[in-house]
Order: structure tokens, then sequence, then C-alpha cells
């Protein structure tokens, strides 16, 4: 039960004077430490009330011009679903755990959970937590917040993460309990990712959150422009993150790279998001920007459709594909170094990640001798179809693919899609094998979601293995975190072996910020999280 | 010329309306509007509950009687994406796109008309060579490479306007002035056309020979005479612009209209897109039937009493 069973006791946890980087960091520390922190707890809890009490901060100062591709999708945190938006509404609205910069789940607005038995979770709340509406945070909130959350008459399209939760029990107004209608070990990666916190006048129905946003966040809700600009300003409130330093937040959608480089060079933007590999050497050598780089979370993959080209069926031409692809020359060339090679399915970072696994080297020879061991002397014909402008270089990256297959006789046509068809490709199976992401987040349930032979998701295009299958449904009902971890490293070596895709790469994240923004930490998830940034 | 104007909306009423089922089934045809509204790892119980809650699970017609219902109470339905009603979106938009379209018209009409005149009076020479292959060069142009360029410009090199944004005056005039490059060499060379055209009626040998000066001559015969098609052609242009230029809106980040459909169709939110495109549509048609009237003034020939 090991992590499940730690309680998430934090010294910053409850200390209003840390720096939400120092908090991070302890926090990050203190889940570490596990049990240890569980049987510290009351006494522990005690020393940080004590280091909690008043200190006087400077008041913050600045406006954060922070601009990114696209806009907010709506101001309601459980309708939005991309990254961008994520990180304007995190801003306003806090969740019951978060994710540290390594993306471990450290404690949030609940200060620590515990695993009771294999259908109940309890959650120990922080005190003295306020809405922007003057409400004070508790059980209650909690309750109601869930019950919105799975409501199906609000529009969230991942409603379906918190299916298997049954009932939250209010135990008292600093504690709840949380029924599943079986095991559910993904309860608590899911509240680091979902389910931000609504007040009363929210869940109640009195406050439309489409037009308002009020939660526990360092910033409150200022206004929203479509298209032009979200404006937030702190809350004169300690918030347990540690107080916000920058008095106002910005966020501007520019939509082109190009324009956002200029912004970002003429002092109109403090950070800029995505940055394209391409500005890289630009932005190096302007003055007073700086860059920030991390590897993202999502896996880049070729995916090889063996209901529809027969020749995939047999491992060996799946393992003769990744042979044939020559990676660290498309991530040098292609994508100008930005991007970090995957050697199986899941980078660092993903549940079930294996160091030991290496990536397949490019060895055409070997790949043409597989081909031929698997009856296709003469190789074959396939297509490969890419989105064009949905991942970072996805068309040119294909063309080159296409280029190094045909080398070894998969004679290989490229078709150019519009984002559209080629979902109902993907999703109709149709594709031959195509150019796609795989999001790793919330590996768990992604993986069941689009892996299972028996689900038959997005990147599940025909591989069918009965101890991957027995892996990717027992894993998420495992509440032993280290037992369910050695089944998803269990299930990365079969992928690695019997390859249903073609391993290609974890793209770098970049984001551009001027060097007067201090405390900036990027997330491999590619959310903008704030806490400690300042203005100098 | 009631009749005229009744007529012309009335048209204009079946336009919209068969346009609406245009937009209505390429949007279907083109993709299931809720694989793009629900990410890929979406449960699919989670795809089927969107469906449902977007009343995309029932038969195409109905959904389109639906509409047409609502749309007659003003209802245009709420955006998939930003879950607030489409109209309110698109008007909110429309004022910044209108905005921009009037100035590059300004621009357009205060510098190609007379530059127009003043090369068509002067054919065959130097200026006129150079001018023409100047507006040749501005309406081939890729505006989205043009824009980019005079970001870099005046942006980032010379500091004296800003790049992108939606509050000043400064923030109109890259983009302004990338949209009507474009305009302002079509105009110029069409007036230069018509006006080269007129000069060598006979009327104008006339008003020569009477002795009126030729700056008269050029302004109150040749020009006013050429207007017809640069009027029916700058009408089309506002249209158009009204319509919202989707890749220099994108380029400045102004929040207009044509970025708003770009992000509607990009993820299939059909009510957003109905409404830009009926909205726009009402405007093109209306602006139509002003260059129409407007023909009344130009030329007293033309009437519209007797249905023509």
């Amino acid at each position: 039960m090991d992590d499940d069973r730690k309680e998430l006791e934090s010294a910053g946890g409850a200390a209003p004077r840390c720096s939400r980087r120092a908090f991070l960091q302890a926090a990050a520390r203190t889940a570490g430490v596990g049990a240890g922190a569980a049987l510290l707890g009351p006494a522990l809890v005690g020393r940080a009330a004590a280091l909690a009490a008043p200190a006087r901060r400077p008041a913050p100062v600045g406006n954060l011009l922070l601009v990114q591709g696209v806009d907010a999708e709506s101001l309601d945190p459980h309708v939005t679903t991309s990254g961008a938006s994520k990180g304007m509404m995190w801003a306003m609205y806090d969740k019951l755990l978060e994710r540290s910069p390594e993306m471990r789940i450290i404690p949030w607005l609940a200060t620590s959970y515990r695993v009771l038995n294999e259908t109940t979770w309890e959650f120990r709340l922080r005190d003295n937590v306020f809405f922007h509406n003057g409400e004070k945070f508790g059980a209650e909130h909690v309750r109601d917040t869930i019950a919105r959350f799975k409501h199906p008459g609000i529009r969230n399209v991942y409603a379906g993460q918190l299916a298997p939760v049954k009932d939250v029990e209010v135990v008292n107004p600093l504690t709840v309990r949380i029924h599943t209608d079986g095991p559910f070990a993904l309860l608590a990666d899911v509240l680091s990712l979902y389910c931000e916190m609504l007040p009363r006048a929210i869940t109640a129905g009195g406050v439309d959150p489409t037009r308002q946003a009020i939660g526990t966040g360092p910033y409150r809700f200022t206004e929203w422009i479509p298209h032009q600009r979200m404006v937030m300003d702190f809350v004169d409130r300690p918030h347990f993150s540690g107080q916000p330093k920058v008095r106002r937040l910005v966020w501007r959608p520019v939509p082109e790279a190009a324009t956002r480089l200029v912004e970002l060079k003429t002092g109109a933007a403090h950070l800029i998001t995505p940055v394209d590999p391409l500005q890289v050497p630009e932005l190096q050598a302007t003055r007073n920007v700086e860059l920030v780089t991390f590897r993202q979370l999502s896996s880049q993959i070729v995916v090889l459709n063996m209901l529809k080209v027969r020749a995939f069926q047999d491992v060996r031409v799946r393992q003769a594909m990744n042979y044939a692809t020559d990676v660290d020359t498309l991530i040098r060339t292609v994508m100008r170094g930005a991007a970090y090679r995957l050697a199986s399915a899941f980078g660092p970072g993903i549940p079930g990640y294996d160091e030991s696994l290496q990536p397949y080297p490019y060895d055409p020879e070997r790949a043409r001798r597989l081909l031929a061991e698997a009856g296709y002397p003469n190789g074959f014909e396939v297509t490969l179809t890419t989105p064009e402008g949905r991942y970072l270089n996805d068309r040119l990256a294909s063309e080159a693919i296409a280029g190094m297959w045909t080398r070894v006789g998969v004679r290989t046509r490229v078709q150019v899609m519009d984002w559209s068809p080629f979902v109902q490709g993907v999703l109709g199976k149709t594709h031959d094998a195509f150019f796609f992401q795989q999001v790793g987040v919330l590996l768990d349930a992604t993986t069941s979601i689009n892996f299972d032979s028996q689900r038959k998701g997005a990147a599940w295009q025909g591989y069918h293995n009965d101890e991957a299958n027995r892996l990717i449904q027992e894993a998420p009902r495992t509440l032993d975190a280290g037992r369910r971890n050695e089944m998803y490293r269990r299930l990365n070596q079969i992928l690695h072996r019997e390859c249903p895709w073609v391993f290609l790469w974890n793209q770098q994240g970049i984001y551009a910020i001027q060097k007067r923004v201090k405390g900036w930490v990027a997330h491999p998830d590619g959310i903008i999280r704030l806490g400690g940034i300042s203005l100098a | 010329m009631v009749r005229f104007l009744a007529q012309r909306l009335w048209h204009l009423a079946w336009v919209l309306l068969a346009v609406s089922v245009l937009v209505f089934l390429l949007i279907h045809l083109s993709g299931d509007p809720v694989r793009l509204l629900t990410p890929l790892d979406a449960t699919p119980e989670d795809v089927a509950r969107v469906r449902r809650l977007y009343g995309l699970d029932r038969p195409i017609p109905l959904q389109y009687w639906d509409f047409v219902r609502r749309a007659i109470r003003g209802d245009l339905g709420e955006s998939f994406r930003y879950q607030r009603p489409a109209l309110e979106l698109v008007l909110q938009r429309l004022p910044a796109t209108a905005l921009l379209a009037v100035a590059t018209l300004a621009v357009t009409v205060v510098v190609g008309i007379p530059l127009g005149l003043w090369i068509g009076a002067r054919t065959g020479s130097a200026v006129d060579w150079g001018v023409s292959l100047a507006t040749f060069l501005g309406i081939s142009l890729p505006s989205f490479w043009l824009g980019v360029l005079l970001i870099l410009l005046f942006a980032d090199r010379l500091r004296v306007l800003p790049p992108s944004g939606f509050d000043s005056w400064r923030h109109l005039v890259l983009p302004a002035v990338t949209l009507s490059v474009y305009t302002t060499g079509l105009i110029t060379r069409l007036v230069r056309a018509d006006v080269r055209g007129v000069l060598r009626q006979d009327y104008i040998r006339t008003a020569r020979a009477k002795g009126l000066a030729e700056p008269v001559v050029l302004r109150r015969h040749a020009l006013r005479n050429a207007m017809l098609s640069t009027v029916t052609v700058l009408g089309l242009q506002l249209g158009n612009l009204l319509g919202g230029s989707v890749v220099v809106e994108a380029v400045f980040a102004w929040p207009g209209v044509g970025w708003l459909m770009l992000q509607g169709i990009q993820t299939r939110d059909l009510p957003l897109v109905r409404a830009v495109v009926l909205v726009v549509g009402t405007a093109f048609g209306l602006i139509n039937l002003m260059v129409d009237l407007l023909y009344l003034y130009l030329d007293p020939r033309i009437r519209y009493d007797h249905g023509d």
C-alpha cells in the first residue's frame, strides 16, 4: 500500500509563510518520506500551524503578462480541457491535491489522505481556506463539487474519470470520506488533475461559472474578454501556497508564433508559450530572455494498424518498422534537437517507466531480415497518415519516416489530413498507420481507455495480448502503488518487445521568459503554475 | 423603390435559409462534431453523454428543424466551446471586425481611387508602370507573409507600433495596412482601367472641347462614370472584410469574427459557425443592397421601379 497508505502531512501544507516553490519542494520531500510523515502527523501539523503564524510579506507588485497560443475555452473549470485553459483556471481555483514539478502528488486543499479500505478514502482538509466570495471551504464543498463534476448536465468531458466514486461522506467540516464502487487506485491521481473545488454559490446554481470564477486560488477573477485577455488580481489574503508576489495576471491569446516572439522581445509579454524550436536560436541571442525547457510526458509514436495491414499482425514486421526508423536523425534534423528519444511506450515521469529498456537502434539490414523472415522479402505497400500542424513538425517527420521505411522495402505513401477526418480515421481504425501523440499524464486511465483490446480506444488498432489486457484491467484496481507500478513496468516491457507502435520521442516543451521573471518552474504536463513567480 | 427593397430583403431571407442548410450539412459531413469536442482519451460513456447533451444524437433533420424554430425567435443556439449564446459571441466580435474593415476601406478609398485616377490619366508613362508594378505586388503578396513582415519591421526593429492586440488606434495600424495593401492594389488597378476606357469616350472629348480644366474633366466626367464597377467591388470587399480576415486576425491577435470562425470550424462548433455565417451573410446582403442603391446616385439612368 506504500504511498497510498502514506499521509501527505506537510510542513508546508499549513504554512502560508512558505513560497509556493519552497512549499512544493517541502511537499515533494514529505510525500517521499511517506509513512514517517503519517506517524508524525499531529505533531507536525501543530508545528506547521505555529510556523503559519503571522508574518508580514511585501505587497505583490507588477502586472505579469502571459501570452499563450490559445484562449481559455470557458471560465467553468470543470469543462475546460486544454493545458492553456487549465493554467488560467488553476491560478483562481484549487484542487484537493496537486502535482509537484516532478509530477508527484502533493497536498493542496487536502492536507492528507489515506486509504481506509478497498473502497474508502479519507481526506483531511485544510482549515482557514476561503473562497473569493467569503465562503469558508470545507467538507461539504468537496461533496457538492464532486457531485457537480459528475453531473450529467454539466458538459464535462472528463466526468467519467470519477465514475467509480459512489458517495462522498462528510465526516466533519474538515474530513471527507470518498466511497467508490470498487477498488479505484487512481482517485488521488484524478483529484490532482481534475475537479477544482467550487463554492456553494456555484454548485447551488446561484452563480454561472461561465461568467464568474470563484475559487480559493491566490488570484481572483477580474475580467475575461474572449480572444482578448483574461485578467486576475491577487487575493488580499495569504494563500496556503505562499502569498502571490505579482499583483495582476494578464493572459492573452496570440495564435501566431512569430507574433508571440515579438511580443516577448518588445516587452509586451513576460512569458510566451508554446515556442517553436526554430525560434530558439533567435531567442538565445536576445538579451533579457531565457528559455526554460522540459521533457513533456506525451509519447510521440506511429501507430501500426493491425486490423487494416495484415503484415503488421506479425511481431517481426512491427519490430522491423522500429529498426527501420532512424529516430536519432529525426530528432536531430526534423525536431532540431527539441525532443527526447523514447525507448518504449512511456518516458520518465509516467508510472511504469523502465530505464533499463533500450531504444530500438537504427538497423535497416536487420529490418530487411525480419521482413524476409516474416514472409515479406519484397516488402509491402502502406499509407502513413498524418495531421498537419497538430503536432510539432508532424508532416515533415512523417515524410522522413516514409522515406526510411521505403528504403527497407515498405513502400510508404504519406497522406496528410485535416484533423477532423484524421480523428475519424483513428477512431474508425481505417488508417494503415498514423503519426500520433499518446497523452500520458494520467497513464493508468489513458492506457485502459486507449490501449485495451476490450475498450478499443484511440491508440488501439488491433493489438491483442492477454497479459497486457489483464495488466491494463487490473492495475487501476490495485491500490498498492508498488504493485501497481510493477504491473505497468511489466506492461511497458511487453509493449517494448511486441511494439504495436513505432516509438519516437517525448517532445521538448519550451517556455521563453524575460529574465526579470523570477521563480518560474516548469511542469512536465505543460500546465502553467504561478505560485512562486515574481517580477524583479 | 419600396417594392424593390422588399423583394431584395425577401431574397436575402431565402439566401440565408439556404446558407444555413448548407452550413449544417457541411459541418456534419466533414466529421463528427462530438469527436472533436471530446478529447481522444475521453471514455466512450463521456462521448455518448456529450452527444446527448448537445442534442447531436438526434436525426439531422430534427436538429435542423429545432435550429430553425429557435432562430426565428433570435436564438442561434449556444456555442459548444464557449457555452455562451453564439449570437452574443459573434456580436461581441463584430465591432472589432467592422473597425478593421472600415479602416481598411478608408485607406483603400483615400489612396486607391486618387492613385487609380492619376495613373489612369497617364497610361503608358513611367509613373503608370511604377504604380502598376507596385499594385501588382500588393495584390500578389500573401497577407500572412506581409503581416509578419510588418510586425518584424515596425514592432520588432523600429518599435513604433505594437505587434498585436486591440487596445488603441496604434493596434489598428498594422492589420489595416496589411489588409489594405491588397484592396488598394485592386481598386487602383480597377479605377485605372475604367478611367482609361472612359477617357476615350466622346463625351470626354466634348468636355475638353468645351474648355473645361483637366482636373474637372477627370473628377466630374471621368471618375463618376468609372465609379460603377469600383463601387461594386468596394461593396464586395467590405462584405469580405466583415466576414473577417481569418489569417490577418490570427497573425495580429485581432479579436474579430474571422478568428472566431476559424476556431469554430476547427472545433466543429456548429452553433458558432452557423451564427457567424448568418450574421456575416446578412451583413453581406445588406451591403450589396446599399451598393445597388448607390448606383442610383452615381448613374441617374438606373431605375428600380420596374423590378429591374
